[in-house]
């Protein structure tokens, strides 16, 4: 049987926590182990993948802390690395479309366009 | 040393459940730490606190979150990753991915913990709690839920 308490001051932090600010925490600690989880699933110790990411291993601690704020840069080096995808790209495609709009008036002008729909 | 495991239900999830460490004389040590730091130290608190429930709540207590070599090696004794640009060190012992015991901890001013008198009691003292679960593990007294999610048996532990 557990042995439980009411913490008014940790309910209180709690509950003010700014729900974007943990969905920010959620997917850095998430991100960190997927590259955790990657690099031991390539077999690699840490001071193997710092090497060959050409860095010291206690910054790949770092980087696996869930702490880290990543460049895209470094994201793209590790996928490179590990071949797994960090950066989701997919539907980059979709862009709005843009339409002419006829205006009627005695002076010249350049053409109007807003967005399409 | 006596002391009380306590589950924080509200900072527990299905990933990880998390106790605090409550001393015979009824402190808590976690709870000092946040009303200790809390004026000063709101935001690193902050961080503290949405790490621990990503902890609970989705990801579990990967090792990788962890300075897990923050004792001697073996003393159980670990602490939560410090955050860049942050100030808190949150002294812990990692049962696993899906408990931790949360101890005290305070402001990192010195390069290792045994120079600050502070954490260096914070970090003794968790050591001990450690020691102490371990010998409860070990002689069953204390062990893990069926579903390997909490722990059972004596939580008040008396040496």
């Amino acid at each position: 049987m557990s042995i439980t308490t009411n913490n008014t001051l940790l309910s209180e932090l709690l509950a003010g926590i700014d729900p974007q600010e943990q969905a920010k925490t959620d997917k850095r600690m998430t991100l960190a182990t997927k590259i955790a989880n990657a690099i031991k699933s390539k077999g690699l110790k840490k001071k193997e993948f710092a090497e060959r990411m050409g860095k010291v291993p206690s910054e790949i601690s770092k980087w696996l802390s869930g702490t880290h704020n990543f460049t895209t840069d470094t994201l793209m080096d590790i996928e490179a690395e590990l071949g797994i995808k960090l950066i989701n790209l997919d539907n980059w495609t979709n862009y709005e479309k843009f339409e002419k709009v006829e205006v009627k008036s005695n002076i010249k002008q350049a053409p109007i366009y807003r967005l399409a729909g | 040393m006596n002391f009380t495991l306590v589950k924080q239900s509200e900072l527990s999830g299905s990933k990880a459940t998390v106790y605090t460490v409550q001393l015979s004389d009824g402190i808590d040590l976690f709870d000092q730490f946040l009303k200790e730091n809390i004026g000063g130290y709101h935001e690193d608190i902050n961080d503290i606190l949405q790490r621990l429930r990503t902890i609970a709540t989705k990801t579990g207590a990967q090792k990788n979150y962890f300075k897990l070599r923050e004792g001697k090696p073996g003393d159980g004794v670990s602490a939560l990753y410090d955050s860049p640009k942050k100030h808190l060190r949150l002294y812990c012992v990692r049962m696993g991915n899906s408990v931790i015991i949360l101890g005290g901890g305070g402001p990192k001013t010195t390069r290792t913990y045994q120079e600050d008198p502070k954490l260096n009691y914070e970090a003794n003292l968790i050591k001990q709690v450690s020691k102490e679960i371990t010998e409860k593990m070990n002689t069953k007294y204390l062990c893990f839920s069926d579903d390997e999610l909490e722990l059972e048996g004596e939580l008040v532990i008396t040496p």
